[in-house]
């Protein structure tokens, strides 16, 4: 892939939360925690968050909170009705926390959320601006929902999108080819891990 | 389904000559041959009708840009394919509706893939009361889809049209409809739709 300036990127850590990816968080019965075991999600973004950090590229954690009885969350769409159906996500849980190895470290950048876009009323696009960011690194989960969401919005801000194929992950490997296969064709760039930190020129600790 | 008519607006989405026409720009796509093996166009222009008849607003979204695309940045390939192709350009025949305007019907511009993005469509649909939108038009996974999130994301109910929206290809419509947006909207065809309208 093209070169990345880490002086014009970010790398956006989203919804990597118990509830989301993790064996007995609230959406276990959907297959996710299979699924993130099987990509390698944490390991995988961890090791690139480490690289985007020695690099000087701002990590930036974006996490779906709600408060307990899920206040405000219209119930509209199946999935909302889902977070609040589960009592997934509510702030101060077990379940709302990153899964274990993406934890914010200090530098990082933390933006809350309780819909789909990363972008939608939150203080992503603002802070992507001070930060002077022209590429954003959306890894995460789900990849249909979230992400490729994220992905299309930032691409509508006007940034490159990039989404790491083995940095994201959602129910089952069909969902996972759809989102990147189709959805995201003429919206972002694909790559790995790997070739994103390459592109990066960081270093990619061992 | 039942759709209440003061509370539910159409968006008829992209449906111009240079998306879904036979001598569009992006007609070796696959896109023009999509929406007539499907007869999407006329689904469409019939749809809009019964919205009409039941005094429901339809809202028509055209992808305008200026001359040159100075109003369009290049950073995805959507937008570096649509000022490459010069397609979609104000005041051409390719960024012309094939489904007509009527008196009544609303006008939303664009220049990216949601509707909502840099768009006045969310101050009318509060404007005119709207709860639920019926999102037809083209292309399924990047205009339809995209605005179909972003109105999950607003609080609207959403209600996707099956046979009224167009791609390049089968796959990319089962992709589209199937997966996703399974958990965004209601997939319903144009018969079911007018029929919850009337109902």
């Amino acid at each position: 892939m093209d070169r990345i300036d880490p002086k014009s990127a970010a790398l956006v850590i989203q919804d990597l939360q118990n509830d989301v990816i993790i064996e007995g968080g609230a959406f276990a019965d959907s297959g996710a925690p299979a699924h993130a075991t099987s990509q390698n999600v944490v390991a995988n973004v961890r090791t690139l968050a480490e690289a985007c950090r020695s690099a000087g590229v701002p990590v930036i954690h974006v996490w779906y909170l709600v408060e307990e009885g899920a206040p405000g969350l219209k119930q509209n769409a199946p999935l909302f009705e889902g977070v609040k159906g589960a009592n997934a996500l509510v702030r101060g849980t077990w379940g709302a926390a990153p899964a274990a190895g993406l934890e914010p470290h200090d530098g990082d950048f933390v933006v809350e959320k309780m819909r789909m876009n990363g972008f939608y009323e939150t203080r992503l696009d603002i802070l992507l601006r001070g930060l002077g960011v022209e590429t954003l690194i959306i890894s995460g989960a789900w990849t249909n929902m979230s992400i490729e969401h994220t992905a299309r919005h930032a691409a509508d801000a006007g940034y490159r999108a990039v989404v790491p194929s083995d940095g994201t992950s959602t129910v089952n490997d069909d969902w996972q080819r759809v989102a990147l296969e189709y959805a995201m064709t003429n919206v972002a760039t694909v790559a790995t891990c790997g070739e994103i930190a390459e592109a990066l020129g960081a270093a990619v600790p061992a | 389904m039942r759709l209440e008519p003061r509370r539910t607006a159409l968006l008829v989405i992209d449906l111009q000559n240079d998306t879904v026409g036979e001598e569009g720009a992006f007609a070796s796509s696959g896109a023009a041959a999509f929406a007539r093996r499907h007869g999407v166009v006329e689904r469409a222009a019939r749809l809009a009708d019964a919205f009409r008849t039941a005094g429901a607003p339809v809202i028509h979204v055209w992808h305008v840009d200026e001359p040159g695309h100075v109003d369009s940045t290049r950073n995805a390939e959507l937008y570096r394919s649509i000022a490459g192709a010069d397609a979609l350009v104000r005041g051409t025949w390719g960024a012309e509706p094939v489904v007509a305007r009527r008196d009544g019907d609303i006008v939303v511009e664009k220049q990216r893939m949601s509707s909502f993005n840099s768009t006045t469509l969310d101050t009318k649909l509060r404007g005119l009361g709207v709860t639920t939108v019926v999102c037809c038009g083209a292309w399924t996974n990047w205009a339809v889809e995209h605005t179909c999130r972003d109105a999950a994301d607003h609080g609207y109910e959403v209600v996707v049209v099956t046979d009224a929206t167009a791609t390049i290809s089968e796959e990319f419509q089962h992709a589209a409809l199937n997966f996703a947006l399974t958990t965004v909207a209601t997939r319903a065809t144009a018969e079911e739709v007018t029929a919850a309208l009337a109902g």
